[in-house]
Parts: C-alpha cells; structure tokens; sequence
C-alpha cells in the first residue's frame, strides 16, 4: 500500500508545476497566440523565486518577484509577438534560450555558482513527511500543490463564465469579428499573455521554492514544453487542462516509479524519458480523435476560408 | 519566399543584431562584466586569438549542414525544431558503427558508412515526428522536440552504459572512443574534406531549392498549403521530404562531430546547437549561401563562448541568452526593409484584417515571418473559395 501512496503523492508532485503552466498558457493559446516560450518563463520564475526568497527571506515575496519577472517578459514577448509581428514559434523558442542563459548568467552574477542555488525560506507543507500510511499521499507537499483546484475552479470561471474569457476565445478564433465588436484585440492577447506569464511562473516557483528548494541549470528540462502540450491535449478548454496535466503527472511519476523500483530491468535512462513518450502519444490520441483540435493553424486558416 | 526580398530581409536579420547585441552589453554591463572587455574576448576568442579561427571554422562546420537543412523544412513551413535530436541521433548511430565494424574494412570505408548510416539516423528521427505531424495532426513543433528529449536521453545511456569506456572514471560519462582510422578530422575539427562535403551539401540543397520541381513545390507549399493543394502538389510527399532531409543533414552533422573533431560521445555535448542551428537558418534569410554566411559567425561566438569562462570568467552559457534575444527579434518588423504587402491587389479586406492582428499564428507562417504574400501566383485572393 504504501507504494501507491508514494505513488499518487508523485502523481501530485509531477502535475503541480505542469497544470499551473498549462492553466496560464490555455489563456495564450485561447487568444491565439502559440506561446512556446512557455518553458522559458517556467525557469525564469523557478530562479526569480529562489532569488526573491533569498533575498526576502520569504517563499512568498520570491513567488511575488517571479511573477513580476515573468509578467514583464510576457509583455516583451507580446511587444515582438504581436506589435512587431515576428514569428511566434520562434520567438518562443528564443524567450526559452532567454530563460535558459539569462538565469545561468544571473546565477554566476549573483550567485557565483553554476551548481545549486539552494533555498532557505520555502514555500511550507501543510503535512509534514510521513513514509507509512495514507499521510504519505500528501506529505512534504507545498501550498501551491492544494491550491491547484482553486486555480483550475478560477480559470474555469475566468475562461469561460467571464466576459474577458468570452473576448479571449473570439480574439483567439475570429479576430476580425472580435475587432468588429468592438473587442481590442492586442490589449486582450497582452492580458492573456500576462496571465500565461504568471502562472508560468507560479508553477516555476513550484519546482524551485515549491518541491526541489533549489535551482539548478535548466532545471525545468522540458516541463514548459509537457505543459504547453498538456493545452493542446486538453482541447484549450479548462477542465481538458485539468485532465491533460493529470495524465502527465503520472507520466512524470511512472517515470520516477520506474527508476526507484527498477520495473522490468530497463535501464534508467529509458524510464525518465517516459513524460516525453506520454506527451508524443498523448498527441497523437488527440490528433486521432479530435482532428481538429488544438492545431493553432487550424483556427487562422477557418478565418481566411470563410 | 523572400530570395527576392533578400536585400530587405538581410538589412532586418542585421537591425535584429545589432538590438541583441546592445542589450546583451547592457546585460553584461549590469552584471559586472565590461561590454567592451567582454567582446573583445568574444574577438579573441573567435578570431584573434591563437587557433581561433580555426576554433570558428570547426564550430561553423556543424552549425552550416544542420542550418543547411532546416532552411529546407522552413521554407517549406514545417517547423522542425528537433535538429538537436536528430543532431544526436546521428553522432550514435556513427560512434556505434564505427565501433563494431571490422577494422579490416579499412578505415575510410567504415567513416564513410558510419557517416551515411548517421545521416539516415537522423533523417528517421525527424521523419517520425513528421509522419506523426502529416498523417496523425501531431503537432511538427511539440513532436520533434520530445523526440530531441529522447535522444538527450539515449545519449546518457550510451555514454554510460554499454558504450563507456572501460578507462573513464565511476562518474565520467563518455563511450569508448572513434578508432583513429576512422576519424575524418584530426581533433581541430577541420578538414579539407569536411569543407568540400559541406559545400557540396549546400549546393545539392541549392540545386534542390532552385533548380527542381521538387524545390519549387517546398516554395509553393511554405507559402500557402491550401494554395499547393489546389494546384496539384502532394503536400504529403513534399512535407516528409523536407523533414527527411531536415534530419538527413543534421545526422550527418552529428556524425561528423563524433567522427572528427569530438571522437566520442560524452553525457550532454554540445547541448544547443539545436537552436543555434535554427537561428543560423534564420539569420541567414533562409537561403543556403545566407546559411553558410551566418554558420561562420555563429560559429565565432560558439567557440568564443567556449573561451569567455577562460578569459573573463563569463559562463559559456551567456551566449545562449544572446542566442535568444536573436531569435526573439530576427522574424520582427523592425521597420526597416520594404514588406511585401498583399493589400494592394485586389483590396482584399481580410489580408488587410490579418496583416493588422492574425499574423501572430503559426505553420501560416511562410520562411521568413512573412505570410500570404505569395498568393500572387495564379489568382490572386483566390485562396477561400477553395478550402
């Protein structure tokens, strides 16, 4: 028994940091911007919130930092995105070597390391560790783990029993019938980019301040990417996330699974590439069922066909 | 396509530098580290110094046949952002073979095997992704980089597992290496046959673009699907071509780098020349002779990155950080440079809509950021009426 409380509290663990990304991002990606960079702002937050505890001595005010950071990117990335047209593709993918040498460079800067940055104030557990016993399914987990329901309750309502979540989707889907109705259509992708941002970074924080209390060099190693996913998989619609980030999470925890209990001999490299494998397959199910899903392409070319 | 808007493309590519470079001095400047110290070690380090150039070369070398092949998937508007990947899948593959095939091959014929064998590597690892992108809707950008993660992945199982080399250390992560007879540079990583088997792929690429059907329906195809479609080209059949020969070059560039200059495998090498390769294409406007230009100049701030944490004490990382604030900015309209609108012809109101907001969407996107310019071809905004 006490294996699959171990287990479903990796579940818990792995799906954190990736739902809180994939909730923000559903915003971007419901305006109709294909945030790749989603990675990138996931690892600047995991650093700005371990420079703010440090620097604070609060789990809290790095949080607070982190998002700060995170929301100031997200409109430099709406600047290049939207105001100056690049190719959103790559501009993400470039947000992501921004975040990738930007905190190794802040890390030698401030910290004069390029191992660990260690954190001293952390984000507290309700439920402190217990190996045995039904305990263990929430032992050692952080704040942010519990307040995930909320956040998926509050986007749901946000996305879709709001206003702006209405102008978000008709911005997204039909942006000259947005515009017509009187919709502002950049300003809409600007607060739909910052709120991906700072979600983005909350779930960073989850990963720095949250579970691991360090950072470490690209430590995010792919979790942004498994996120923005985790939003194509769930169809762009809140509790779809909710589920995509879910499957995800026991991805993650399979993999983590696998290498602690050795399952089948494999070796253990072949096991941590189990979220990536999921997320490939997850993919293609969606391609499968729903073909008309989650392709961002799909939606610019039904306006230009109609 | 922008070769004939190349000039305007160069001079934007050349303003996004320039942007990068400022902030990036600012960055370092803030930092503690002088600007102006600061690049004249990168000078150093990629041109000046002792080796440099050679330094510059042998990192360009890499940079240019990778690059060489995404200009192909870009033009063709898949975005295959996986070359790492298939970067790795070749260097393997190669180090595999030159391995356990017998020596009494003779060394030259194993290398060349080895080379083959790893570009073929590669081009299967970009070609799955791209089944699943043309066939089962997987989306080409997610698809290749989860395929990259894996290959990251195989690295450190071969490099640790039944590959180690038997000298290396408990902790050391690196194979047994290439057998001397099979090295196709010595440990500079240059070599006259290395730049000739570069040339030659760029002007086969070039060739292909240029000069076949097969290279003018990519053109055709980046520029707007819908449009191909109608007049006949088998978007299927071009798409798996470009990510065939995407992966083709880029494990041909893996294998190059384990058989030359590198010798073996080691945990995590040469970690982004993935993107750098992506935006060596970029820079270079999408044209193969763009490529090779811009594979040099990428090359000089690799190998002055690898000298930074020497001279000055700056991580070899930093670079990357410049790498994306380049990639942020080269697809923008910086205003400068004439774009080409489509408004003009015909007053196609929803062009005009969708040069104000729907440009930021993806995969529309033709080579060079610019979308739906091409609609010139036959009839102009004539594209709705038949999807």
């Amino acid at each position: 028994m006490n294996e699959i409380y171990t287990f479903i509290n990796s579940v818990l663990l792995g799906t954190t940091p990736i739902m809180w990304a994939a909730l923000g991002c559903l915003f971007a990606h419901r305006a109709g911007i294909y945030q790749l960079g989603l990675e990138g702002l996931m690892l600047i937050g995991a650093f700005a919130s371990i420079g703010g505890a440090l620097a604070f001595g609060s789990a809290w005010a790095g949080i607070a930092l982190a998002i700060a950071v995170c929301v100031l990117m997200s409109v430099l990335f709406w600047l290049v995105v939207v105001i100056l047209k690049a190719n959103a593709i790559i501009a993400g993918l470039g947000l992501v070597g921004v975040g990738v040498g930007g905190t190794s460079f802040l890390q030698n800067v401030i910290f004069h390391t390029s191992g660990a940055v260690v954190a001293k104030a952390t984000i507290p557990s309700p439920v402190p560790g217990t190996a045995t016993g039904p305990a263990a399914i929430l032992a050692s987990l952080s704040l942010l783990v519990y307040l995930m329901p909320i956040a998926a309750i509050a986007v749901w309502l946000i996305a879709r029993r709001s206003t702006f979540g209405l102008r978000v989707a008709a911005t997204g889907q039909y942006p000259f019938a947005a515009n017509a109705a009187g919709v502002k259509v950049r300003v809409v992708q600007l607060l739909a980019l910052c709120i991906t941002g700072a979600m983005a970074a909350i779930g960073g924080s989850e990963l720095s301040v949250g579970s691991l209390h360090a950072f470490s060099y690209d430590m995010t190693a792919g979790v942004g990417y498994v996120a923005f996913t985790a939003v194509l998989f769930g169809k762009e619609a809140p509790w779809g996330v909710v589920v995509a980030s879910l499957v995800f999470g026991v991805a993650t925890a399979l993999g983590i699974f696998g290498e602690i209990h050795a399952v089948f001999g494999l070796p253990l490299e072949f096991l941590q590439m189990t979220p990536y494998v999921v997320t490939i397959l997850a993919l293609w199910f969606a391609g499968w069922r729903w073909p008309h899903a989650g392709n961002a392409s799909a939606g610019a070319f039904a306006e230009l066909q109609e | 396509m922008n070769w004939h808007h190349g000039v305007s493309s160069a001079g934007r590519v050349l303003v996004a530098l320039v942007i990068a470079l400022v902030l990036v001095s600012i960055a370092f400047q803030t930092g503690g580290y002088s600007a102006t110290g600061t690049w004249s070690a990168v000078l150093t380090g990629a041109v000046t110094g002792p080796g440099s150039l050679e330094a510059t070369l042998r990192y360009a070398l890499p940079l240019a046949f990778i690059a060489i092949g995404v200009t192909v998937s870009f033009r063709g508007g898949f975005f295959n952002a996986g070359a790492q990947g298939q970067f790795y899948a070749g260097g393997i593959v190669a180090l595999y073979l030159s391995l356990v095939l017998p020596a009494s091959m003779g060394g030259t014929l194993v290398a060349f095997v080895a080379l083959i064998a790893g570009a073929l590597a590669g081009a299967l690892w970009s070609i799955i992704p791209g089944i699943l992108r043309i066939f089962f809707n997987v989306d080409e950008v997610i698809g290749t980089l989860m395929f990259s993660f894996i290959a990251i992945y195989l690295v450190t199982y071969v490099s640790t597992g039944p590959l180690k080399s038997p000298t290396a250390g408990g902790q050391v992560a690196v194979t047994r290496s290439v057998p001397a007879a099979v090295r196709v540079t010595p440990s500079s990583g240059l070599s006259v046959g290395m730049v000739v088997a570069v040339l030659l792929v760029g002007i086969v690429v070039w060739w292909l673009l240029h000069r076949t059907r097969f290279g003018f329906e990519i053109g055709l195809v980046g520029r707007n699907p819908i449009m191909a479609e109608v007049q006949g080209v088998e978007i299927r059949r071009i798409g798996l071509a470009t990510f065939a020969v995407t992966g083709f070059t880029a494990g041909l560039a893996g294998a190059v780098e384990v058989l030359g200059p590198v010798g073996n495998i080691l945990s995590g090498y040469d970690p982004n020349i993935g993107l750098t390769a992506i935006l060596v294409a970029l820079v270079g406007v999408l044209a193969v002779s763009g490529a090779l230009v811009a594979a040099v100049l990428f090359g000089g701030l690799t190998a002055a990155s690898l000298y930074l944490p020497l001279a000055i004490g700056l991580p070899s990382t930093s670079l990357v950080f410049m790498t994306g604030l380049i990639s942020m900015l080269v697809t923008a309209r910086l205003g400068w440079g004439k774009w080409p609108q489509r408004a003009r012809q015909g007053g196609d109101r929803r062009s005009k809509a969708l040069h104000d907001w729907g440009e930021s969407t993806p995969l529309q996107a033709g080579n060079d950021g610019t979308k739906l310019e091409p609609v010139t071809l036959d009839r102009p905004g004539s594209v709705g009426s038949h999807a």
